[in-house]
């Protein structure tokens, strides 16, 4: 089983150049190409590249059909949301335990907003559109995110209404 | 180093005295109720005087917690959503009421991260780093905390003492090398790894959890 689980490590290690440790996503380099930009905002176009590579490397070509459950999934009302993500969460279970480690949660949107900000909505949107579907838990979010990147003013980038009236009220509460 | 602990323990009174104490398990049933799918990570209040260690901590903590079986929202897109939605204030985003930040992003709990402490001490050959950091995560339907957590990590750079001239030289020039930039983003990973992986302390495996199973009590 070990000896199996090696074998399939290392075929994937010769083909994605990468191995992730059991139990683990595939990162990449995310989390120190994101520090270094941080650290200088000079180094966006490392983050760039290394997430251009990973969303190549470990696409996923056919991720689950979830039909109305994604529709759910991405539900303004909470309980629906969390009874339809629970419920897609067992088409995923193969990908979640299978030999390949998955990318990543989050890192698809990551880029998404990289070239939304850099003044390219239609690659985000196709990016956000893929987040979605690989993890009905961000549905809500990336509509969110399609919305802002098909928005009025695209210029501005992540400004949408629907956010900034949540964040008003917000704002409003921490009046009180 | 370890002989001197051996030997301290030889010192003490009881047997018992060298145990270190296991802390009280944590009670998970408002988390196992809660069921989190998703996580959202908002940035940290930072208490230390290291004006960047909000924005580094940040880009350790999605790798821990995803890891272990959760779906975290992309940090530096949630950051900039809430800049731009002049959220940038972590204080302020820390006390808005969890439900409607949830709302915002359609996240099942929220982790809220405080730097106590992000320190470095240089004593002659040596760098110590000290990162404190406090966890806490709430639901979204009603803003119930359903775990927290505080988590110390230490580094130093030279664990042994030098036996001789040339390694007290050797030390030197690597703690000058260590004293331009102490590793404090390596022991933050050291603490979220203690914080999120530890038996009956961390978090529970969450729905996309793939081993190894270090099987956690419930």
């Amino acid at each position: 089983m070990t000896a199996m689980r090696l074998a399939a490590c290392l075929l994937a290690a010769t083909a994605l150049g990468g191995c992730a440790k059991p139990g683990n996503f595939e990162w990449g380099t995310y989390d120190e190409s994101l520090y270094e930009y941080y650290r200088d905002s000079g180094n966006l176009d490392q983050l760039t590249a290394e997430l251009e590579r990973l969303s190549v490397a470990y696409e996923i070509t056919s991720p689950p059909e979830l039909g109305d459950l994604l529709t759910e999934a991405a539900s303004p009302d909470r309980t629906t949301r969390h009874r339809a993500i629970k419920q897609a969460g067992q088409a995923f279970q193969p990908l979640d335990t299978g030999p390949a480690a998955r990318l990543a949660p989050g890192l698809i949107a990551e880029l998404g907003y990289l070239y939304l900000d850099a003044g390219n909505p239609q690659k985000a949107i196709a990016l956000f559109k893929r987040e979605k579907r690989n993890w009905p838990e961000a549905a809500y979010f990336m509509d969110v995110m399609i919305q802002v990147a098909k928005g009025p003013d695209k210029s501005t980038a992540g400004d949408v209404q629907a956010l900034d009236a949540e964040a008003a009220r917000l704002g409003t509460e921490q009046g009180k | 180093m370890i002989r001197r602990l051996i030997l301290a323990c030889a010192l003490m009174a009881g047997p018992s005295a060298c145990a270190t104490v296991a802390p009280q398990p944590k009670n998970y049933e408002a988390f196992a109720t809660a069921e989190p799918h998703s996580i959202l990570v908002v940035p940290a209040i930072n208490r230390s005087t290291d004006a960047l260690a909000a924005d580094y901590l940040l880009t350790t903590i999605a790798r821990p917690l995803a890891n272990r079986g959760y779906y975290v929202f992309p940090l530096n897109l949630v950051k900039r959503v809430l800049e731009d939605d002049g959220l940038s204030d972590a204080n302020m985003v820390h006390a808005a009421d969890p439900p409607h930040l949830g709302q915002l992003f359609g996240a099942d709990a929220i982790l809220y991260v405080t730097i106590e402490k992000w320190t470095a001490e240089y004593i002659v050959i040596d760098t110590a780093v000290t990162v404190d950091i406090s966890y806490v995560l709430k639901e979204t339907s009603g803003g119930q905390v359903i775990w927290q957590h505080r988590q110390v990590a230490q580094y130093k750079a030279n664990n042994a003492p030098p036996t001789g001239l040339v390694e007290l030289v050797a030390q030197v020039i690597v703690a000058a090398i260590v004293k331009a930039a102490p590793d404090y983003v390596g022991t933050a990973r050291k603490a979220n790894a203690a914080a999120f992986g530890t038996p009956q302390q961390g978090l529970p495996p969450g729905p996309h959890y793939r081993g190894p199973h270090d099987i956690m009590v419930q």
